[in-house]
């Protein structure tokens, strides 16, 4: 476990419980749970294993409720953790060292940091305060990212007034500004429409890369994750059930192709393997095959039906997250993971 | 009529979910009435009789006040309607075929309604604690009068808030406007000491409002006192419920057009 | 944290909270003109009760008026220093927004507190000073530089009190979820407690508002102190409170945010 130069995050067997009291509804439950509450114990986060290298741009993915958002929490110092170790940077970020918050940041796409009645630039002064940067580097960092977001021209308009893509670019300039070390990004692009979602995501790689910053991402949207993380981990209902390269990912739980096939004429056709049949009728049939029988399965329906079109594409992803899912509770365990995290490591 | 009984109807279920208005009323009576007790006990350690009351029928006086004054839940209203205009929601009621002061004055009374029953407890609560001799008169005339008053200025206060309420068309945030109304009323109403304390002179210009007639004529009535003023406090009061009724028309048609119903 | 800092970022705070105002000029001065009517009544209430009698429970109008503006003093500079940075702290517990103080290398509790300063409270400030003046002018007491400066020194260490007892009640939210009832209690206490005195209370509501919960003591004590009257025990006993009540406030607070569950999100 020791911790190596350019370790910033390590996590052991980190866990997370809430406690939450249940009571009736109506005023009867209120009376009764004065007395007698139902206590109730979920875990949020389980066993959590985690080890993230400098520079590493990481993303989180799981199912809603699955952990990601109290895990990044944990991180930041926001809450304590029930059991388990943390170490980000040689600190335990629930001691809440103000040395400790200087070196990160965290973005929440639903909460925001600036005031809405006031420019970005306002508060970015408080920020200059808060975090103590000298002045000739706040000046050139403010340059660099209203340049590098092409954000001049909002930066003394009242926030309130700004679109949504112009005021996460704000929000993602006002965390930078004290050169984290560690970013924290909880759906950065959340309700964001496509050409805004896509222009952050050019900045953050850009960040990532030009400054080093190491980058935690959670997100809904796939396409964040995919463009921009090399590493990723799935988590579900608490648990790890991946942590290894984004390619060896899809690679292995992108099992099957999706495969349609118009006919010439009605048939009954159906392709002697283990399929899954999304839709069928006499002059169409749309199924799922394993991707190692595609090539038996195309050879078989050449050979025996006259066929009009046939379109093979690749699963979609929502399928391939769903699968990792259900696997985290079966064979595909952890273990798996680990070495294929690994791997990209190394 | 039957709409307005059935809001009255639903603010009376409704309340149940309002818990948080009780633990209000609660503390702010408790508080008032121990202020009441605290102070007068300090003051009649001194002498026995201060306006022409004892100690037992000052706490009479607090006990009868508060029980009225807590009838008066206007204030609840006058911020439900600035709160709704100012979030843009205020045009649920714009769209319903029914009067809209009809409808919050309904309202109003649904809230009333609910809290009397707590109250008429509280009262008889406080008549136990402080052991007091409740002093009541048994004339029936003066007892009908008394509620008319009390009704007449029920309708006054809301009439009142409900002007402040849609002042907020204009200035959005009437917070202010509401606080100080409330500080002020207090006062004038009688609830933090019997009105008859002050000089002649300010008690003569206090007759000319409705304050004075809204919680504090109606207490003394009961008391067995101002018997004389009963009919005067009905003439006035009547006369202000029209002249606020004009009023309240007058600015709402002119504050109206500024309503963009925001974010409906 | 040095205090250079920590005063720097209080005038960037009170700077930003200022423009913010800009936008709702109506209630600038919003404090001032709610709070001070509710003191000018309560000075209504008790000058026709002292037309009446000459004392009551020992003091005579003088102290009274002067126990008045002394609680309104403290009123204003609450108002105008963090009442609205506190009061504003069991939404942001709810809401999850404590997220974003608690990652900011400032001290959690300073930054809430005083990103709401309120100077259109700063008139009510002066109005109160003004009371506080004509009463003492009216009161028979020798005024010293000492009873000044012992006056001030109450009055700032009360400040702490009242601030502590904010804090306290506004720590709940991170253990129940329902608060409301938390403030409601306060506010009825508040009322109580700025409009008489605390040398009327005997029995347990002594002990209550003295001890327990001792807002009973916040202008009472300066008071009894400008007019002669304050013992020297009375003195250490009000420094005590303070000493015990700050003590206990900030380990309550950090015990809180330890227990920080960070929902709404």
């Amino acid at each position: 476990m020791n911790s190596g130069p350019d370790k910033v995050i390590q996590t052991c067997k980190l866990k997370k419980e809430y406690t939450r009291y249940e009571k009736e509804e109506g005023f009867k439950g209120s009376v009764k749970s004065l007395f007698k509450r139902e206590k109730i114990i979920k875990t949020a986060v389980m066993d959590f294993d985690l080890e993230i290298h400098a520079g590493e741009f990481v993303g989180l993915i799981g199912p809603n409720g699955a952990g990601k958002t109290t895990l990044m929490k944990m991180l930041a110092g926001i809450i304590s953790p029930t059991g388990g170790t943390i170490d980000v940077l040689g600190y335990v970020p629930n001691e809440l060292k103000n040395s400790y918050k200087k070196q990160f940041a965290i973005v929440m796409g639903q909460k925001s940091q600036l005031f809405q009645d006031i420019s970005a630039a306002d508060t970015f002064l408080l920020l200059r305060e808060i975090y103590e940067i000298a002045e000739s580097e706040y000046r050139s960092r403010l340059t660099y990212f209203t340049e590098l977001f092409e954000v001049k021209d909002y930066l003394n308009v009242p926030v309130r007034t700004l679109s949504l893509g112009e005021r996460m670019k704000m929000e993602l300039i006002a965390a930078l500004l004290h050169a984290p070390k560690i970013l924290f990004l909880d759906e950065p692009t959340i309700g964001l429409d496509a050409v805004a979602q896509k222009q952050i995501r050019g900045f953050l790689r850009e960040v990532n890369k030009d400054i080093g910053t190491t980058i935690l991402l959670t997100s809904h949207y796939m396409d964040d994750i995919k463009s921009l993380c090399k590493r990723c981990i799935v988590i579900n209902e608490g648990l790890k059930i991946y942590d290894g390269s984004l390619d060896h990912l899809f690679d292995r739980f992108q099992t099957h192709k999706a495969i349609t096939v118009s006919f010439s004429d009605a048939t009954d056709y159906r392709p002697p393997f283990d399929i899954k049949t999304t839709e069928e009728n006499p002059f169409r049939l749309s199924f799922l095959a394993h991707r190692s029988d595609v090539r038996s399965i195309l050879g078989d329906i050449m050979s025996k039906c006259d066929i009009n079109d046939i379109s093979i594409e690749a699963e979609d992803i929502g399928i391939v997250v769903e699968r990792i899912y259900k696997s985290g509770n079966g064979t595909n365990g952890n273990g798996n993971g680990d070495t294929a995290g690994k791997e990209d490591k190394g | 009529m039957r709409k307005y009984i059935e809001t009255v109807k639903i603010l009376f279920k409704s309340q149940l979910a309002y818990r948080f208005d009780i633990i209000m009323n609660i503390v702010l009576t408790v508080s008032k009435m121990l202020l009441a007790y605290v102070l007068w006990s300090a003051v009649f350690e001194t002498q026995d009789i201060v306006a022409g009351f004892t100690l037992n029928s000052m706490m009479s006086y607090y006990i009868i006040s508060s029980f009225i004054a807590q009838l008066d839940q206007a204030t609840g209203t006058g911020w439900r309607i600035a709160e709704d205009i100012r979030n843009g929601r205020f045009s649920k009621y714009i769209i319903k075929p029914m009067d809209i002061f009809g409808y919050f004055t309904a309202h109003t009374a649904g809230v009333s309604l609910f809290l009397l029953i707590f109250n008429l407890l509280a009262a008889i609560l406080w008549v136990l604690i402080f052991g007091v001799e409740l002093i009541m008169t048994n004339d029936v005339l003066m007892i009908l009068q008394t509620v008319v008053l009390i009704l007449l200025g029920l309708l006054f206060m809301v009439q009142l808030s409900y002007f402040i309420g849609i002042l907020a068309f204009k200035v959005l945030d009437v917070t202010v406007f509401m606080l100080v109304k409330d500080n002020i009323a207090e006062f004038v109403k009688g609830s933090l000491i019997p009105l008859t304390l002050l000089s002649p002179a300010i008690i003569g210009v206090m007759k000319l409002f409705p304050f004075y007639y809204v919680t504090y004529l109606p207490t003394m009535l009961l008391l067995g006192r101002n018997g004389d003023e009963a009919l005067q406090g009905i003439v006035i009061l009547v006369l202000w419920i029209v002249l606020f009724r004009f009023i309240n028309s007058f600015t709402f048609k002119r504050l109206r057009h500024r309503y963009d119903g925001v974010g409906i | 944290m040095s205090i250079k800092r920590n005063l720097k970022i209080m005038y960037m705070l009170m700077k930003m909270k200022l423009q913010r105002n800009m936008a709702y000029r109506l209630s600038f001065f919003g404090v001032c003109f709610a709070d001070g009517s509710l003191f000018l009544m309560q000075i209504l209430m008790f000058s026709a009760i002292y037309s009446q009698v000459g004392s009551i429970g020992g003091w005579n109008k003088h102290q009274m008026l002067f126990f008045i503006g002394t609680f309104s003093l403290l009123n204003a500079l609450n108002m105008a220093l963090y009442f609205f940075g506190v009061i504003s702290i069991p939404h942001k517990i709810k809401s999850g927004e404590l997220d974003l103080y608690v990652t900011k290398p400032v001290n959690t509790l300073f930054h809430l507190s005083f990103e709401n300063i309120d100077i259109g409270s700063v008139p009510l400030v002066f109005a109160s000073i003004g009371i506080v003046i004509y009463a003492a002018a009216g009161m028979d007491t020798r005024v010293t530089v000492l009873t000044v400066i012992g006056y001030i020194f109450l009055i700032l260490i009360m400040l702490v009190l009242y601030y502590d007892m904010e804090v306290i009640l506004r720590t709940f939210p991170f253990f129940v979820i329902q608060s409301a009832s938390i403030e409601r209690f306060e506010e009825g206490l508040l009322s109580l407690c700025m409009r008489i005195p605390g040398i009327l209370f005997k029995g347990a509501f002594k002990v209550l508002f003295y001890l327990v919960l001792p807002y009973g003591i916040m202008a009472t004590i300066p008071t009894q102190f400008f007019s002669g009257i304050l013992s020297p025990a009375g003195f250490i006993y009000s420094v005590a409170v303070v000493v015990v009540f700050t003590v206990f406030t900030i380990a309550f607070w950090k015990f809180g945010l330890k227990n920080y569950k960070s929902t709404g999100s």
